[in-house]
């Protein structure tokens, strides 16, 4: 397993690398979440340079089997969100 | 819609909904997107919450041949990214679809049927007239059924008129009945209009029935008769079974002697019989019995006006057709083929216990269509 940087942590570097609290860090951080979720959902996608973009993507409604009883499902269409990482990004990690 | 938003239209966004200025929101984004970078670089895994978990995952080297030239070559391993949206995020981007539910699908309901019935609600299609008009265009075989059913039906006519014992008109009749086994479609005809008040749905596949044998070439010959005889059995009718409905009886019978040369002389295919049927329908329900102390709403379909139109006019929810349906299932056939014209019932809510507002009775609505659609398999 990979090492993971939780929430937490993320926080406190940004918050060290601006200067100010944690608390409005983690409120900003909130914020943008809410704010690229209300964009996805209008049918926007949202692109941030070097990183990536933020895209809606509609998985259309498909007919399903329930793997133990066997029954067929029709499981309704569904919007997720995609990411799509930059040219930049996926050089820098491989 | 559509739209891309990039990073100083995102600034904006994100200092409107904190309150913080577009400098400090800037800032913040950009170094915020900078540790996120510089820690994935580094092949550490980021969760951000309310955001999601942006993972890095390593792809092995894999055997691969160039398409141009057929040559072998391995693609290098390297990491990529994948982004899985945290609950919320998921959750938040999914409402406008966040009310359907996986629906379990009866065995019988086939994939095609299925999708017909989620797209396309029920609408009055033309289908109706070219069925109509391949009938006429077969019409030996159906003389033939035509026939042996009218046989049958003289049988019964003879009885009844022993009953009545007019001896008179039961001479002549049997005269008549000699000479002719087509004509006397005419009096099977009555015969049928008196005994079916009962039974509406059959009543209209008869009568289209025997409007298609009117069509035929036969007809022209025991025309004189089978007027004459309807005439005896409309009178014995009158005098004996049918008093209080003889008056829509004779003007009917009235109406029909008129038409069926015409059709006869222009075309055998003749889009008037639909209508004719389609009033005969009409007429039959208003004959019906109702229940006299509910007050009942009635609507006529047209084409543009299906089930769900009036189901959404009336109650508010297009979904909730298939009560219409079933108000009405007896004149209406299958639920994609209802005729424009068709006047039909809207059934009060109540009725059936349903209240528009309540999601669960829209879900049971829902399921009531599948279930409809799957009578016609």
């Amino acid at each position: 397993m990979r090492p993971r940087m939780d929430n937490k942590t993320l926080i406190d570097i940004i918050a060290g690398k601006i200067g100010k609290s944690k608390e409005e860090i983690a409120e900003m951080t909130d914020a943008l979440g809410i704010v690229i979720a209300d964009t996805i959902k209008d049918g926007d996608t949202v692109a941030i340079p070097s990183v990536g973009t933020f895209e809606p993507k509609l998985r259309a409604e498909r007919i399903a089997v329930h793997p133990s009883s066997g029954k067929r499902l029709l499981v309704p269409p569904k919007l997720s969100i995609y990411f799509k990482p930059s040219t930049l990004l996926k050089q820098k990690i491989r | 819609m559509n739209e891309k938003i990039t990073l100083p239209s995102l600034v904006a966004l994100l200092s409107t909904k904190t309150g913080k200025t577009k400098k400090q929101c800037e800032d913040f984004l950009r170094e915020f997107f900078n540790t996120l970078v510089d820690t994935l670089a580094e092949g550490e895994n980021v969760r951000v919450k309310g955001l999601g978990t942006f993972k890095v995952i390593p792809v092995e080297p894999r055997k691969s041949v160039n398409v141009n030239t057929g040559e072998q070559m391995e693609i290098p391993g390297h990491n990529k990214i994948v982004f899985v949206p945290a609950k919320e995020l998921a959750e938040e981007v999914n409402t406008p679809f966040a009310m359907f539910e996986s629906v379990e699908l009866p065995d019988n309901v086939s994939e095609i049927e299925e999708g017909k019935d989620l797209s396309l609600p029920p609408s009055p299609p033309e289908e109706t007239e070219y069925d109509t008009v391949n009938k006429a265009t077969e019409p030996d075989e159906i003389e033939d059924e035509n026939k042996s059913y009218i046989q049958e039906n003289i049988y019964n006519v003879t009885e009844e008129i022993e009953e009545i014992g007019e001896k008179k008109e039961e001479e002549e009749k049997k005269e008549e009945e000699e000479k002719l086994e087509e004509p006397t479609e005419k009096e099977v005809t009555e015969e049928w209009r008196a005994e079916e008040s009962e039974e509406i749905d059959q009543l209209v596949e008869e009568v289209e029935k025997v409007e298609e044998t009117r069509k035929s070439y036969r007809f022209i010959l025991g025309f004189a008769c089978g007027v004459a005889c309807s005439a005896l059995i409309c009178l014995g009718a009158y005098l004996f079974f049918f008093d209080k409905w003889s008056g829509i009886f004779t003007s009917k019978t009235a109406s029909e002697k008129t038409e069926p040369i015409e059709t006869v002389k222009e075309k055998p295919i003749d889009a008037t019989a639909i209508a004719e049927s389609d009033s005969i329908a009409k007429d039959l329900e208003n004959i019906a019995p109702t229940q006299p102390s509910d007050k009942k709403v009635y609507d006529t379909i047209s084409k543009t006006r299906y089930l769900t139109t009036m189901a959404k006019d009336h109650y508010g929810n297009y979904n909730l057709w298939p009560y219409i349906y079933e108000e009405n299932k007896a004149i209406l056939g299958h639920p994609d083929r209802i005729r424009p014209g068709t006047k039909v019932v809207i059934p009060s809510l109540s009725k059936y216990g349903i209240d528009p507002k309540n999601p669960e009775d829209i879900r049971r609505a829902k399921n009531k269509g599948v279930e409809i659609y799957s009578r016609y398999q």
